[in-house]
């Protein structure tokens, strides 16, 4: 007892020093799960295995008596081994592990009929990096005659795997058994032995009962310590060199990632803007050729005029597409990359202005020309540009359009005049109209598609920008990891302390006062 | 050899000239085993019952058997004029090495021979056991150990045509990745037993058993057959001895006996009139459900001879099911598995070949694939082109069928059956012959219909397998 007298503190200060390693790394701490109530055992173990069986066997309930139930209580006269902690039956994950939840101690269910397999052992080290104290429970043992060769290899197996357990008690049970034996008073008092149940039930009760405190701690250490663990011995060098590769390996592919998904998304917005654009000028054609149709030799005058006006505004709204189309892009390709604050930052930087558009010089007055054109010294394929830059490319609100005119070239006008001086001739109307939206349309996606090119330049620059911060920060991560740092002297104290910590307490829990050592069940050797 | 075997073998042949020389004696490896004796693996998890099966099936105890992990090494059971074992090394090499006391295959066989465990490829045992004319069987070590790396052991890749799926009552689907061979690769050539029938409680029992684990399993490996290995193995072997039989008559007459057998440890200590050696002797050969057996057999005929237990025992063992099934969906297939499985390898050599020309490339950049790997595909491609995929996709169909775990319509399963089943078609079929074609021909249109329209993805594919197959008796018929 006198040994046991400094050990809640030596806990504590165990359990704190995992969680500063644990802060250290920015990883929240679980801390102890405050249990309430009785304490409990979770049964644990591969599909089929009989753990409903075993708790039935364990309550002496009937033997489907403990179907559909998660938590099952012991009847309080009839078992009084168990009637001071509650029965659990987890669920097991969708992978198959195996989750013992809030359980104080689990009851590992292994066949007799085989030994243990990988899957087995390796959901039992899982198990165990959460709760601290595991008992073995080996069922079918009136149908498996070798229970004993298997139990040994089980035994063997366990250590290799999780060395901590190669101690642990083992319990060869047979439900069936008790199941038989049941309510046949003490006629079946042999059957009762060879069942087993009785020592596991004793070993539960020293185990478990009115310990709950002392077991949900070292649970809590226990947790603790597996999440230490997790974080990966920071002096080992092969490991580091692993993450390192790793991280490296997630830079590569993080710009090739987002090149990708950029690159398929401009040349997405380019087959769109060109669809849309295409789609307008067909219903402008059809619009005015009727108009042609139907017109006047005064309406044929205003031909000209009106066409201006109108490619002016699909113009204007093909831009607006783009740019709308352009900001949802950047948006969703950066948006991963950068906080809201950084991504409202982002701009693409204004291009410096050069002449571009042809001169308004004197031409042949027989060529068509339809000049798309702005006066601000800026060419349209810049203005396309200018609703992504001036506005905040996050909060995509109001497209602020920028006016856009087209103007028909001054060779034009001359030519409509020179076709109205020869009977103004619907045929002729209807010639100007078909070719001046050609080369309308022509000109149109030269522009647009200059804009595509220069956006594309522009934010796969900003992209790059974005990867090489996030890079940057990878990189900080990857020199954190170097070896020998003060972190990772004391992660690896810290896990000496806590292992010296639960092995006081696993020995503290063995001799318990007025705990009778664990019962060697049938003729085994000492299972202790 | 079938017409199928053969006809891969040929072709394998008759490329290996034109290829590159690991490859052309790869491909003749290929073509010599499509036309030698085919195998079965006995494949399944640790401690199912594998070795005692292979014993019972062979007729003699010569495999190692009993509780925990006990075969560790791949053991080939060939038929020969001798009684002989020879320890294949890593290397290709042959050791032979005698028999253990009993006819049995020896413990620790690198030990004996001076040599590491590790460098053991498999064991090769000769018998002259009938049971391995025209079928070699191949016992592996069990699956998914601790004690080995995750996959199938060393020398049992791939080695077999057709798998003996010897499962736990707990068996699940993720574990049949981790079988040997053949019972990887779908439910044709697949005969799947619960192997310990008699430890899941009385015969009822093992058949539900069995039953959860065909629907659970049946998509890979189909039905599942209880069988009770260890009566099988006594019973076939002849352990059974006079002195065993008047003990059980002793204990025939003993009142405490019933009450005793529901625990083996119980039934050794119990206060009855055979003494304990006796009664572990009696464990061992038949255990409880063996020795109930035998003592109801007893009482009701007191002047039963070993033959008579032994007939019953082998009658309770299940055995005769599996033999029969065995010898309908193993040797009765013989040639569609051998073709299929020489195709399986042939894939993989493409594959192997694939991978290299990938890293020749990387290595360095730019220089042109050779030819191999382009005939080694067209090869994969003639051979999957062959309508035996058809026999197989109708078997496989069939298979999943009667093992519960793909419902089909009456109709279907029915006329599945009737194009699955063996014999001359018009016979089975009660068409006089002279309207056969066109009977094939309405059933052929009428299927693919239902394949086509909204039929659930699992039947329309079963009713695609048997649209083709009436089309293709009609096109046999008709020229």
């Amino acid at each position: 007892m006198s040994d046991a007298a400094g050990l809640p503190d030596e806990v504590t200060a165990a359990r704190r020093g995992l969680e500063r390693v644990l802060a250290e790394h920015g990883h929240p701490t679980a801390g102890v799960a405050a249990g309430t109530g009785k304490p409990s055992v979770a049964l644990v173990g591969a599909p089929g295995r009989g753990r409903r069986a075993l708790a039935a066997a364990l309550l002496d309930l009937p033997a489907d008596g403990a179907r559909d139930r998660a938590r099952l209580a012991a009847p309080d006269p009839d078992v009084p081994w168990l009637a001071e902690l509650d029965l659990l039956l987890p669920a097991r994950a969708p992978d198959g592990a195996w989750l013992a939840g809030t359980a104080s101690a689990l009851v590992v269910v292994a066949g007799a009929g085989a030994p243990l397999d990988r899957d087995e052992l390796e959901h039992l080290a899982d198990a165990a990096g959460t709760v601290d104290t595991v008992t073995f429970a080996l069922v079918g043992t009136e149908a498996h005659r070798g229970w004993r060769t298997v139990l040994d290899a089980d035994r063997e197996l366990v250590a290799e795997h999780v060395a901590r357990l190669g101690r642990a008690a083992w319990f060869p049970v047979s439900p069936v058994l008790a199941a038989a034996a049941r309510g046949t008073g003490t006629a079946g008092e042999e059957l009762r032995r060879r069942a087993g149940i009785a020592p596991l039930q004793r070993h539960l009760h020293h185990l478990v009962a009115r310990r709950r405190r002392m077991l949900d701690e070292a649970n809590g250490l226990r947790r603790a310590l597996t999440a230490v663990r997790a974080l990966g011995p920071a002096h080992d060098p092969d490991d580091l060199r692993a993450r390192r590769a790793a991280l490296e390996a997630a830079r590569a592919g993080l710009r090739r990632e987002h090149h990708v998904r950029w690159r398929s998304g401009i040349a997405a917005a380019r087959v769109a803007v060109l669809d849309d654009l295409g789609r307008r000028v067909r219903a402008l054609a059809a619009h005015h050729r009727d108009r042609i149709e139907r017109a006047g030799r005064s309406e044929l005058d205003r031909l000209g005029a009106d066409l201006a006006r109108d490619l002016e505004q699909v113009a204007d709204a093909v831009v607006a597409g783009l740019g709308d189309r352009l900001r949802a892009l950047v948006v969703g390709t950066l948006a991963d990359l950068l906080s809201p604050d950084d991504l409202a930052e982002v701009r693409i930087p204004v291009p410096t202005p050069r002449p571009e558009l042809p001169d308004d010089g004197p031409r042949p007055t027989d060529r068509m020309l339809v000049v798309a054109g702005a006066s601000s010294g800026l060419g349209l394929s810049r203005l396309a540009l200018l609703p992504l830059l001036a506005v905040p490319v996050a909060p995509v609100v109001g497209a602020a359009l920028v006016p856009v005119s087209v103007g028909l070239g001054l060779g034009a006008a001359g030519w409509l005049a020179r076709v109205r001086r020869r009977a103004a001739d619907r045929a002729h109307a209807r010639a100007w109209l078909a070719e001046a939206l050609g080369q309308a349309r022509t000109d149109l996606e030269r522009v647009l598609s200059e804009a595509l090119i220069v956006a594309e330049r522009e934010i796969t620059l900003a992209l790059d920008r974005a990867l090489d911060e996030r890079a940057r920060r990878l990189d900080g991560e990857l020199n954190a990891l170097s070896p020998g740092t003060g972190s990772g002297v004391r992660a690896a104290a810290a896990v000496a302390r806590a292992e010296t910590a639960l092995d006081r307490l696993a020995a503290a829990r063995d001799d318990f006062p007025g705990t009778a050592p664990a019962t060697a069940p049938r003729d085994l050797p000492s299972t202790t | 050899m079938g017409r199928w075997a053969q006809d891969t073998a040929q072709a394998c042949r008759a490329l290996a000239p034109s290829v590159g020389l690991p490859i052309a004696d790869a491909l003749d490896a290929i073509a010599a085993r499509a036309v030698a004796t085919p195998a079965i693996v006995v494949t399944g998890p640790v401690s199912s019952g594998k070795s005692t099966l292979v014993n019972a099936l062979v007729g003699r105890r010569v495999a190692p058997t009993g509780a925990g992990e006990c075969t560790r090494l791949t053991a080939r059971y060939v038929r020969g004029p001798v009684d002989r074992l020879d320890v294949v090394l890593a290397d290709g090499s042959r050791r032979p090495l005698p028999l253990a006391e009993g006819g049995r295959v020896p413990a620790a066989v690198g030990d004996r021979l001076g040599v590491d465990p590790a460098d053991v490829d498999h064991l090769l045992v000769s018998l002259t056991s009938d049971a391995l004319d025209g079928l070699t069987v191949v016992d592996t070590p069990g699956a998914g150990s601790a004690r080995r790396p995750r996959g199938p052991a060393r020398g049992s890749t791939d080695a077999a045509e057709s798998a003996l799926v010897v499962l736990p009552p707990t068996a699940r689907p993720d574990e049949i990745a981790g079988f040997a061979g053949a019972a990887r690769h779908g439910p044709a050539g697949v005969v799947a037993v619960l192997g310990r029938a008699d430890t899941v409680g009385s015969e009822p029992d093992a058949a539900g058993v069995a039953e959860v684990l065909s629907r659970r399993l049946g998509d890979r490996l189909g039905p599942v057959t209880p069988v009770v290995g260890l009566l099988a193995e006594t019973a076939t072997t002849g352990a059974l001895r006079t002195a065993d039989l008047a003990a059980l008559r002793v204990l025939a007459a003993d009142p405490g006996v019933d009450g005793a057998l529901l625990d083996p440890e119980l039934f050794v200590t119990a206060p009855l009139s055979a003494d304990p050696a006796t009664r572990t002797r009696l464990l061992e050969l038949l255990d409880r459900r063996g020795i109930a057996l035998a003592l109801a057999l007893l009482r009701e005929r007191p002047d039963a001879g070993v033959g008579d237990v032994c007939a019953a025992l082998l009658a309770a063992s299940g055995l005769d099911r599996v033999v029969e099934r065995l010898r309908v969906e193993v040797r009765g297939r013989a040639d569609l598995l051998a073709a299929r499985a020489a195709e399986r390898r042939v894939a993989a050599l493409a594959d192997a070949e694939r991978a290299a020309v990938r890293a020749e490339r990387r290595r360095a950049p730019g220089r042109e694939a050779g030819p191999d790997l382009t005939r080694l595909t067209d090869l994969v491609e003639d051979l999957r082109a062959r309508p035996l995929h058809l026999d197989l996709a109708l078997v496989e169909a069939a298979t999943r069928h009667r093992s519960g775990a793909l419902a089909l319509p009456d109709e279907l399963a029915g006329e599945l059956d009737l194009l699955v089943a063996p014999g001359p078609l018009p016979a089975r079929l009660g068409v006089p012959p002279t309207e056969l074609a066109g009977h094939a021909a309405r059933r052929a249109a009428a299927w693919r219909a239902v394949a086509t329209w909204g039929t659930p993805p699992a039947q329309a594919d079963v009713a695609d397998a048997v649209h083709r197959g009436w089309a293709r008796v009609w096109g046999e018929l008709t020229g």
